[in-house]
């Protein structure tokens, strides 16, 4: 038999440093939010600096040529979200939304492929066209 | 052979095709997956799912002709 589910996915990392999971997702985001800026010609970095000049220490950050400004990336130590933290007046919402739309998507293509291969799937990365992550597994 | 494809849309959408699975065995499939991605903060929230029997008794059938023509 075979079985086709769409769904739509929610994210909020587990929070607390006593949960084994909430290292392993902030591992998981620190290497979406790296994928990202890669694809974004970008760096790196732990904080954002205001045009005014005030300094905002982030779980990560991302500057990059067509990232005016650049992003902070928020870990709410409350609910787990991921919030971006952006000069709304040199990046607009929606260029933050573009770029909170692809950490989730690296996100989520680095937890599925961790959790196939926890289930025993040999697990390999698809080719398909830049705005699509997919991913083979076979046991 | 048991086989998943995992399609993941920037806007947050997963597509998860099962293939090969005995009988409903696709729907424990589908609930380990969303279980495991539940511990690392991934909620799935069904919208649709699509079983594909058809196509697997047709492919029988055919499987069922080439051994009777090779017989």
């Amino acid at each position: 038999m075979s079985q086709v589910a769409w769904f739509r996915v929610k994210l909020a990392l587990p929070i607390g440093t006593a949960l084994p999971q909430a290292h392993k997702a902030e591992a998981f985001l620190k290497r979406a939010v790296e994928i990202m800026a890669r694809e974004h010609r970008g760096s790196v970095g732990t904080h954002l600096v205001s045009l005014g000049g005030r300094r905002a220490e982030c779980f990560a950050s991302v500057e990059a040529p067509d990232i005016p400004g650049g992003v902070g990336i928020l870990l709410s130590k409350t609910s787990g979200q991921v919030e971006l933290l952006f000069d709304a007046r040199r990046a607009g919402s929606g260029l933050a939304q573009r770029l909170h739309d692809e950490i989730v998507q690296n996100y989520v293509g680095l937890a599925v492929a961790s959790c196939m291969k926890d289930l025993g799937y040999r697990v390999t990365e698809e080719p398909s066209d830049a705005s699509l992550v997919r991913l083979l597994g076979v046991a | 052979m048991r086989t998943v494809h995992v399609t993941i849309q920037p806007n947050a959408a997963v597509q998860v095709h099962f293939a090969g699975f005995a009988g409903r065995t696709c729907d424990t499939e589908r609930q380990r997956l969303s279980q495991a991605l539940a511990q690392l903060g991934v909620t799935l929230d069904v919208e649709r799912i699509e079983q594909s029997v058809v196509q697997e008794k047709a492919d029988g059938d055919q499987n069922a002709a080439n051994r009777d023509r090779n017989s």
